[in-house]
């Protein structure tokens, strides 16, 4: 009797620390997927255990400020440059009426379709045929960086601002403050973590650029690592490097993180708001009344923005393009076509997933450790493409000598590389680079639904899996469809990792629009960057369709 | 409305992944099949490389890149490695080829006139370049300007256009320097060039030689193939690169800077028989002709007439030296020219 | 205090608000009353200054707030607003919260302010927390203490209690009233519940469909209301058929199926008599077993001191309800003998 007792509460303290672990699977897979692609950090990291000091003597007696300085302020530069084009341009976009309004709240997207580097070449073409000046400066750098990334800060601020209580702001009224007043210290206060993280966005994009600086000829962290790594042949120096350009990322994050932490903006309580009240209050928005001037203002800003961030480099390329039309090879730029799109595609759709997993690992599993493996993971969008790439290429090299070795054993032939130039090493890159963005928007989405959500449903008697599907998912449509189009974007764009980890006979259209640029036949660019802009708008207005039928 | 439209995604999806790994089928080296690693950009060894094609029957898969990034790839493939050939535009990237290990000696049997290759055969040019001086005649006059070091003369501050020193032919021409000139005298002409610089190193060469015609300064360095292309392309361009004129440098002592692009066998080729082949053919009338022509190179083969462009720029000495060296040489040259503050 | 006069309001094409008028003295507290889509939330946001008037005028102390030719800016008015959410602001502390509308004063004024109505709301300890941390009740007493904060000459409040714990209600209530009525303020306050109503107004207005059916006090509308609306909306009861008869200098009297009641119709040369529905509350009965009027119950509603009965009387066939002290405690199915005693005759 006693002995089946004993056996009894073992088997049951078994089962229940089963259990445990099962709960905590949320947890383990987390950390697999962030073991996984944190893979190329850890080559970097490890590439400090080789350290030549007479090196880094010469970097530092040479080089090692201009890079630093240059990085920050570029990053400082865009930062500010994104962040106040893209909240001024939500709050327009969402708080007035004016001409456009509604075309503009997605047209000002659209610069997202457009690579840094291109708009770099397009103006610095257009200035020198012009005979105006010579862009080619941190100025420069910074407003064209700036005039592509701020629609990261736009995309985020704007949802925030239209998602704010329209009561704040009839509470505010009645306290007798404006509408200025109201907005800083009100609306802005309250958007502030997804304003940051859009800036923060930004910031990183324009730390990781090479294109622009490197066709700039500016002396930053990225082309200090390409200068070590081509010129010197210093590969561990140049991981070196990249470490450091990662340390500033990290702080970047950091500092992003650490102003959401404090905030926890969903709403406390469920309320059953009387359907007259929001009814009305929605229809009496925009009842203030504004000058005609304010309003043209208004318009003429969003409009300049417009033309300066996408009319007018599309036009410029567009006509390049045009003059080159004649000596088009049509199957070999449908294949190009075809293998871009198709890339970003399924590129978008897995990275997403695996974002959206590592979201849910942070909100299920209750350990907070889960938040800090993502940071981790999403470490990779520091690290330049090439470097990226790199730190890829050998962990996979030797995967692809292990495997073969294994097979050899097992079947006495060689299989050759499965992991190395293939598409497999292509989308880890990918994965790798890109998380960060997927991540953002769908921890900010997930962040937007209740906890007690959760629980309602879990009393309710239904599964996690139901939860996800029945309940989370329409509601995070929004958050994942920015999220797969900010990733489709990117991968279309992705120049560096692309040029290196491509399968033989493989192009998409970065690659040659770049090997054209950097050849300086600018107007032989001009056709596949245009293209890569068409495609890219594509996306662009299916968020914004979807955003406005929500 | 949007089911159609995701429709229409998926199915192009699966046809462009089917499609594309049916093309790109890198795993095994399949032996009527040669793959290439070439720093070349696509569009200037494609029709060669078609023409080889079609003639020997067999498929050319290619990848594009920068040198070094493809160098690497090579090294971290390793044995497994598929490339057969690798084309560089600059020979430090094939001198690093050969001292990572990842070529193996030619074995084809080269012509005489294939002079500029490595000792052991490890790799051998197929075009040559040179870095010749660039001027605006109307405000330096005719034999104002004869040497590199004349350069660094006081009367030239703000007159002079060069890029940047991350790029591979300043690398090269501060490496064959060092070589000639030793360390100090390297060090000397580059601060001294930095100290004329007119405006902080940006763009390429085709860049430095419109800075001139656009008066930012009057000297530049660029190869002649920029300046070739420049004279062979649109009318505005052909405007602009008729307003400069090119000074060979250093004529009386050790010639202008000579760089080349050259070709190797990777030391894992799984086709050697036909890399080699493609090197001769390389070296062929055919291959030589089209690129004198079409592209505006020196070619190797001094049989082949150059294009008249390059006629016109007139006939000079180029340096000797071996350029082996040259290559290994490159991280120091680097060094100097950061020290030099050389952007 | 607050004077409507003539009040029309149109959203869109739809005209909301049919020809209002009410006035609300200094330090009343005042209450729509009424069903959704009445127009009450439509009211007190045009009184806020949200939406403009088609025509009528709103005078707050005198001075024309809103009329057809002039709209005070909502920031220029002195009104303050509670929302049925109570919007406080999540990113700042309770204390921020408060002052954040007397952003024109001092830091001392505002200091001591804002000690003041801690203390008159009792949120003291609460004064650095945020509005997240703060159970119900209390967001609401930070919302109401922002919006007093700058002293408004009106405080309108949407629904307030609608977002509280309704057994919580009638007490929060009941604090609410003591705190309006010792700032002094003058309140306008919606809400679709009569109990609270009834706790905290001093004279309520029952609107419908965009109009003031009655305004009076809790009392007045619940035993002499004026239209068949209000007796119907106000408090419990049903109306049975009835026959008013009017003979030559009488003032008449109402037959029913339960009895005969006098009334006060004016008197006329001729006789008359016309069909009406008599109101029977259902707190006007007495049971008398030997009661020539026998019903039989056919529902009860246990509610503690009282059962709520459904009785019906089987000549009429009507169904009336009734309130009787829980120890009678009728099954259903048993027959009671009732006597009607009606202190108000109400028929429409």
């Amino acid at each position: 009797m006693a002995i089946t007792a004993v056996f009894t509460s073992l088997g049951h303290s078994f089962v229940t620390s089963i259990f445990a672990v099962l709960r905590d699977t949320w947890f383990v897979s987390a950390l697999c997927l962030c073991a996984l692609l944190g893979v190329p950090i850890i080559a970097i990291l490890w590439s400090f255990t080789d350290i030549s000091v007479p090196l880094w003597t010469h970097l530092i007696e040479t080089n090692l400020s201009l890079y630093i300085g240059n990085s920050l302020l570029l990053a400082l530069g865009v930062g500010i440059g994104s962040g106040v084009l893209g909240v001024s341009l939500a709050w327009c976009v969402t708080q007035y009426e004016f001409w456009g309004r509604s075309w503009f709240q997605w047209a000002l997207l659209l610069p997202l379709a457009m690579p840094a580097y291109i708009m770099a070449y397009t103006y610095t073409g257009l200035f020198d045929d012009l005979g105006w000046f010579d862009s080619r400066s941190l100025i420069g750098a910074i407003a064209f960086m700036s005039l592509v990334l701020y629609p990261y800060v736009f995309m985020l601020a704007k949802t925030a601002f239209s998602g704010q209580q329209q009561q704040y702001q009839e509470v505010a009224a009645t306290l007798g403050v404006t509408r200025s007043a109201y907005f800083l210290k009100i609306a802005l206060p309250i958007a502030r973590p997804a304003v940051l993280t859009g800036v923060a966005l930004a910031m990183m994009e324009a730390l990781a650029d090479y294109g622009t600086v490197a066709f700039f000829g500016i002396s930053t962290f990225t082309t200090g690592i390409f200068r070590t790594w081509f010129g010197m042949g210093e590969m561990q120096l140049a991981s070196q490097l990249a470490g450091g350009l990662a340390l500033f990322v990290l702080v970047v994050l950091g500092l992003e993180k650490h102003s959401r932490r404090n905030m926890r903006f969903y709403q406390t309580q469920d309320l059953p708001v009387n359907k007259d009240t929001s009814a009305r209050a929605r229809s009496t928005k925009s009842a203030s009344v504004q000058s005609s001037l304010s309003r043209y203002a208004l318009s003429a800003y969003c409009l300049s923005v417009l033309l300066l961030a996408f009319i007018i480099p599309v036009t410029q390329l567009c006509v390049w393009a045009l003059s080159t039309l004649e000596h088009i090879d049509v199957t070999e730029y449908w294949t190009l076509l075809l293998n871009s799109f198709s890339l970003a595609l399924f590129s978008s759709i897995l990275i997403v997933l695996i974002a959206l997993c590592l979201s849910y690992a942070q909100r299920f599993a209750k350990t907070k450790s889960v938040g800090y493996l993502t940071q981790f993971a999403a470490l990779g969008y520091a690290i330049p493409g090439t470097v990226l790439a790199i730190g890829i290429l050998q962990p996979f090299g030797w995967l692809d000598e292990q495997l073969n070795y294994l097979w050899y054993q097992w079947f006495g032939e060689y299989i050759g590389l499965v992991f190395s130039g293939t598409f497999v090493a292509l989308f880890f890159a990918y994965c790798v680079r890109f998380l960060s963005v997927a991540v953002h928007n769908t921890q900010t989405g997930l962040e937007r639904i209740k906890p007690h959500i959760d629980d309602a449903v879990l009393t309710l008697g239904r599964g996690r899996l139901s939860l996800i599907r029945r309940i989370h998912f329409p509601l995070l449509r929004k958050s994942l469809l920015a999220a797969s189009i900010l990733v489709f974007v990117d991968v279309l764009k992705e120049l560096p990792a692309t040029l290196i980890l491509r399968p033989f006979n493989f192009n998409t259209l970065a690659v040659k629009a770049f090997e054209y640029a950097a050849d300086e036949r600018l107007i032989a660019a001009a056709m596949p960057s245009v293209t890569i802009v068409i495609i890219g708008i594509i996306p662009v207005i299916m968020l914004t369709r979807a955003m406005q039928q929500n | 409305m949007r089911k159609i439209v995701f429709g229409l995604m998926a199915s192009m999806l699966c046809m462009s992944i089917a499609t594309t790994y049916a093309s790109a089928n890198p795993t095994v080296a399949n032996p009527e099949s040669l793959n290439i690693y070439s720093a070349r950009n696509e569009a200037l060894i494609k029709p060669l490389l078609d023409q080889f094609a079609s003639q020997h029957n067999v498929t050319i898969n290619l990848v594009t890149g920068k040198a070094d990034a493809l160098l690497a790839r090579a090294k971290s493939e390793g044995q497994f490695s598929p490339v057969d050939i690798i084309i560089t535009t600059d020979v430090g990237r094939l001198a690093r080829a050969k001292s990572q290990g990842l070529t193996q000696p030619i074995t084809a049997t080269l012509p005489a006139f294939a002079t500029l290759q490595d000792p052991q055969q490890h790799w051998v040019a197929l075009t040559t370049r040179n870095r010749p001086i660039i001027i605006n005649p109307s405000n330096i006059a005719e034999g104002e300007i004869t040497r590199y070091e004349d350069l660094i003369k006081p009367e030239y501050k703000g007159r002079v256009c060069v890029r940047s020193s991350t790029n591979i032919y300043n690398q090269s021409m501060v490496a064959a320097m060092l070589m000639q000139q030793g360390e100090a005298a390297t060090l000397a002409w580059a601060k001294g060039l930095v100290n004329n610089f007119a405006r902080r190193p940006k763009g390429g060469d085709r860049d430095q030689i419109k800075a001139i015609v656009a008066g930012v300064c009057d000297i530049a360095l660029a190869n002649t193939y920029y300046l070739a292309a420049l004279r062979n392309a649109d009318a505005d361009s052909v405007a602009i690169a008729n307003q400069v004129k090119v000074v060979w440098p250093n004529q009386s002592d050790r010639g202008v800077h000579l760089n080349i692009s050259g070709i190797a066998v990777a030391k894992y080729a799984k086709n050697t028989k036909m890399a080699n082949q493609l090197i001769t053919f390389m070296l062929g009338r055919e291959a030589q002709d089209w690129y004198a022509k079409t592209n505006h190179e020196y070619p190797v083969d001094p049989a082949i007439e150059w294009s008249s462009t390059l006629q016109a720029m007139g006939t000079f000495k180029a340096e000797s030296v071996e350029l082996n060296e040259v290559g290994e040489l490159n991280a120091k040259a680097l060094q100097i020219m950061d020290k030099a503050g050389w952007q | 205090m607050l004077k409507l006069e003539n009040i029309q309001i149109a959203l869109g094409e739809k005209q909301i608000i049919h020809d209002v008028s009410l006035s609300l003295a200094s330090g009343d507290i005042g209450c729509l009353l009424g069903p959704s889509g009445c127009g009450k939330t439509t009211l007190l946001r045009a009184i806020a200054g949200f939406i403009p008037l088609v025509a009528g005028t709103i005078r707050i102390q005198g001075e024309t707030v809103s009329s057809s030719q002039q709209h005070i800016d909502v920031t220029q008015r002195k009104v303050g607003v509670v929302f049925q959410d109570f919007a406080l602001f999540p990113h700042l502390t309770v204390g921020q919260n408060i002052v954040f509308g007397l952003h024109k004063q001092t830091t001392q004024q505002q200091q001591a302010r804002l000690t003041e109505l801690l203390d008159l709301t009792q949120l003291t300890d609460y004064a650095d927390q945020y509005p997240h941390q703060l159970s119900g009740g209390q967001q609401q007493r930070v919302a109401i203490a922002r919006a007093l904060a700058p002293r408004p000459e009106i405080l309108l409040l949407d629904e307030p209690f609608s977002a509280l714990d309704p057994s919580l209600r009638e007490s929060l209530a009941l604090d609410i009233k003591t705190l309006l009525k010792y700032e002094g303020v003058t309140a306008l306050l919606i809400t679709h519940d009569q109990t609270e109503a009834f706790t905290i107004a001093d004279k309520i207005a029952v609107m419908n469909d965009g109009h003031i059916e009655q305004y009076a006090s809790a009392y007045d509308l619940y035993h002499e209301p004026k239209t068949y609306f209000v007796a119907n909306f106000v408090g419990e009861g049903r109306f049975i058929q009835g026959r008013v008869v009017v003979a030559p200098n009488t003032h008449g009297g109402i037959q029913t199926a339960l009895g005969e009641f006098a009334v006060h119709e004016e008197p006329a040369l001729a006789e008359y008599e016309k069909q009406a529905l008599l109101l029977v509350r259902p707190d006007d009965f007495v049971v008398e077993p030997t009661s020539q009027y026998q019903v039989t119950v056919i529902g009860r509603a246990f509610r503690g001191a009282h059962i709520l009965y459904t009785f019906r009387h089987a000549d009429s066939g009507q169904d009336v309800l009734c309130l009787l002290p829980s120890h009678h405690d009728y099954q259903v199915g048993t027959a009671v003998g009732i006597r009607l005693e009606l202190e108000h005759v109400i028929y429409f």
